[in-house]
């Protein structure tokens, strides 16, 4: 590489990193107590669930449902049902409109098993709601999460600028070395280099996966736009259904189809998740791989009759792979453990890149950044 | 780890990243395929990284 090429890459990386830096940060201290938001759940707001139900004891849904739109305002409708994936708890979710956001819901809970009213503190409210809200959009919505996404993206052009630059750095000092003994500021350039490298791998996943999460909306837009058409090309000429078919029965429709199927949750006709003729059933395989990859069982709303069965398409499936691989919810409380050091690496690695690019600016070092004779600029003193 | 008196190929600097690169990767797709032991191979895998980083940081000469 000449001078000129690593003096270009040196600039990619400066700035491309001190743009993103502030919000990465945030992202890093928000996804800090986000990657236990499930143990902190189980401390501060479990339901208590009855431990005597029969086996097999399945709620009726329809009545649910009915008592759970009853705990909202007259013309709300409900949205989806969610099936909690480790509890008998299938949560309601009612909205002032099918194309209402999160925030915006009343959640109702119920046990699963006996159709009993559970009182639990809804989960779009409370800390850790706003923690997430923050980490995923800066509160902002969708606008917010367009904004993360393209810091996503300045954050992978650095990570790839950063390591195009670390082979200069690295020409004359071995794998790993941290020299301390120098100034404070070839420490910690050398930990900047050395943590970042090795956690490379995880940074550029996690990286990316955030990414992809941000362009969820879009990706289901497109999905709906790709496969909703497809599923409504019948329907043209009908006037969406009024008296709809009863969520029991849809659900009976899918088991009679796929008998040991692993129901993950129902949306209702009308919603984003769905067409406006037909309910969708969505299932979940039972190894960590397949629970993420959801199946899509389609359901006629006034018949309840099974139209199809389908695979969700690649794009949707990234997507579903994405959440794990960002959150690291997949392999036990030690993988978590792992996740919250990793996450304080990646702080470290931008906090110290922060810390250089703050030390560099005393008056000698912008003459010899200015000054195109000098030997490379950005390369610490040898 | 000392400082080498000449200086390194592209393949003497990048030989070590590139490993710990793949041990990333393997850690984070080994825990998504299956439990058991697939668990344990991702935590040594992204617990080593983070643990070769603590000890890269301490071995250093002060």
């Amino acid at each position: 590489m000449t001078q000129r090429t690593i003096r270009n890459w040196n600039f990619i990386h400066k700035w491309t990193s001190l743009i993103c830096t502030v919000f990465l940060l945030l992202l890093c201290v928000t996804g800090l107590p986000l990657i236990f938001h499930h143990e902190i759940d189980e401390l501060t707001r479990a339901p208590e669930l009855t431990q005597e139900v029969p086996t097999g004891a399945r709620a009726n849904l329809k009545d649910i449902v009915t008592q759970a739109k009853a705990e909202a305002p007259e013309e709300w409708v409900i949205m989806f049902i969610a099936w909690d994936d480790e509890k008998p708890i299938i949560q309601v979710i009612v909205a002032p409109n099918m194309q209402a956001t999160e925030s915006e819901v009343i959640i109702v809970a119920f046990d699963s098993r006996t159709g009993k009213r559970l009182e639990v503190p809804p989960s779009n409210e409370g800390v850790m709601y706003f923690l997430l809200d923050l980490h995923a959009s800066l509160l902002m919505g969708l606008p917010g999460m367009f904004f993360l996404g393209f810091m996503g993206v300045l954050f992978m052009v650095s990570l790839v600028s950063g390591v195009v630059v670390y082979a200069p750095f690295m020409r004359k000092i071995a794998f790993g070395t941290v020299r301390k003994t120098r100034s404070t500021r070839i420490k910690w350039l050398d930990t900047h280099n050395m943590v970042g490298i090795v956690t490379l791998g995880w940074l550029t996943v996690v990286g990316f996966t955030g990414f992809i999460i941000t362009m969820s909306t879009p990706i289901q837009m497109i999905w709906r736009a790709d496969q909703m058409a497809e599923l409504t090309a019948d329907y043209h000429d009908l006037t969406p259904p009024t008296q709809l078919a009863t969520p029991d029965a849809a659900l009976a429709s899918v088991l009679a189809e796929v008998p040991d199927a692993k129901i993950a949750f129902i949306s209702w006709p009308g919603s984003p998740l769905s067409t406006p003729y037909h309910y969708l059933v969505a299932m979940s395989g039972d190894t960590p791989l397949t629970e993420r990859l959801i199946q899509m069982a389609v359901v006629d709303a006034t018949t309840a009759e099974l139209t199809d069965v389908r695979d969700t398409p690649w794009y949707v499936k990234g997507l579903f792979l994405s959440v794990p691989l960002h959150f690291g919810d997949y392999g036990g409380l030690l993988l978590k453990i792992i996740w919250a050091l990793l996450d304080i690496a990646a702080i470290i690695v931008l906090g110290s890149g922060v810390y250089l690019w703050l030390g560099r600016r005393s008056p000698s070092r912008i003459k010899t950044l200015n000054d195109p004779t000098a030997p490379l600029a950005l390369e610490p003193a040898e | 780890m000392k400082r080498s008196s000449t200086v390194q190929s592209g393949w003497q600097i990048f030989r070590w990243p590139l490993v710990l690169g793949i041990a990333n990767l393997i850690g984070l797709g080994c825990a998504l395929v299956g439990n058991g032991w697939l668990d344990a191979l991702s935590w040594a895998c992204l617990g080593g990284a983070a643990i070769l980083c603590a000890v890269l940081y301490v071995r250093a000469p002060q």
